[in-house]
């Protein structure tokens, strides 16, 4: 089965894409002239293959992978800018903003701050001793 | 296939190297280094690869065969960016 393909529509990446989709059905061999006209002989692997079909599906791969590149060319731009920011939003928090990693750490202490009308949350060991609260009979006997 | 000469143990085989990248067609003899011993030959802008098979343990068409879908598939890889 020889398909002929015309370079100026279907650029020579989009061929090799196509072929690659048909390596488990069959043999491949591309040829001519990458400027005027490209022939590619598939070989089917399995000989009760239908030759018409594979052709057909050769085809459709090619207009699958020439859709698929401009869409991807399309979006380039859309990718980058994505891509883009995404670097540079962890750049930012990273390296040029230490007053926000301090607000964050404060941020998180209120977090642990929990309302207690009932004063429960109180802390089970006793209270330190002040130096006037001491009991006296500690004191010297002079 | 007109650029496809295939012998008992001898197969010849014409490459644009427009379409197989000679660096490539090396790359996938290497490779294929236990299967076949092979000489390149440069005609214009054709690769003409003479490969005699080593093993016996595969038959020439199949080795052959196997051997260009490999190099299409690293062209493939390399080249294309779809």
């Amino acid at each position: 089965m020889i398909v002929s393909v015309n370079p100026k529509i279907y650029p020579l990446e989009i061929i090799y894409s196509a072929a690659y989709v048909f390596l488990d059905k069959g043999y491949i061999l591309i040829d001519g002239n990458p400027e005027e006209e490209i022939f590619v002989q598939i070989k089917p692997k399995n000989k009760k293959e239908n030759l018409e079909k594979l052709g057909n599906e050769f085809n459709n791969e090619l207009v699958n992978y020439a859709v698929y590149v401009v869409q991807a060319s399309r979006n380039q731009p859309l990718r980058k800018a994505i891509i883009e920011r995404v670097l540079l939003t962890n750049t930012i928090e990273d390296e040029e903003c230490p007053e926000c990693k301090e607000e964050e750490s404060k941020k998180e202490e209120e977090n642990f701050i929990v309302d207690d009308p009932l004063g429960i949350a109180k802390p089970w060991s006793p209270p330190k001793e002040t130096e006037n609260e001491k009991p006296k009979n500690r004191e010297k006997k002079g | 296939m007109r650029n496809l000469k295939i012998g008992k143990r001898r197969v010849e085989i014409k490459l644009n190297s427009n379409l197989y990248p000679q660096i490539a067609v090396e790359k996938a003899l290497m490779d294929f280094g236990e299967v076949f011993s092979a000489t390149i030959d440069k005609v214009d802008e054709n690769l003409l690869l003479t490969l005699n098979l080593n093993s016996k343990k595969v038959s020439i068409e199949e080795a052959t065969y196997n051997f260009l879908n490999y190099l299409l598939a690293e062209i493939k890889n390399e080249i294309g960016k779809v």
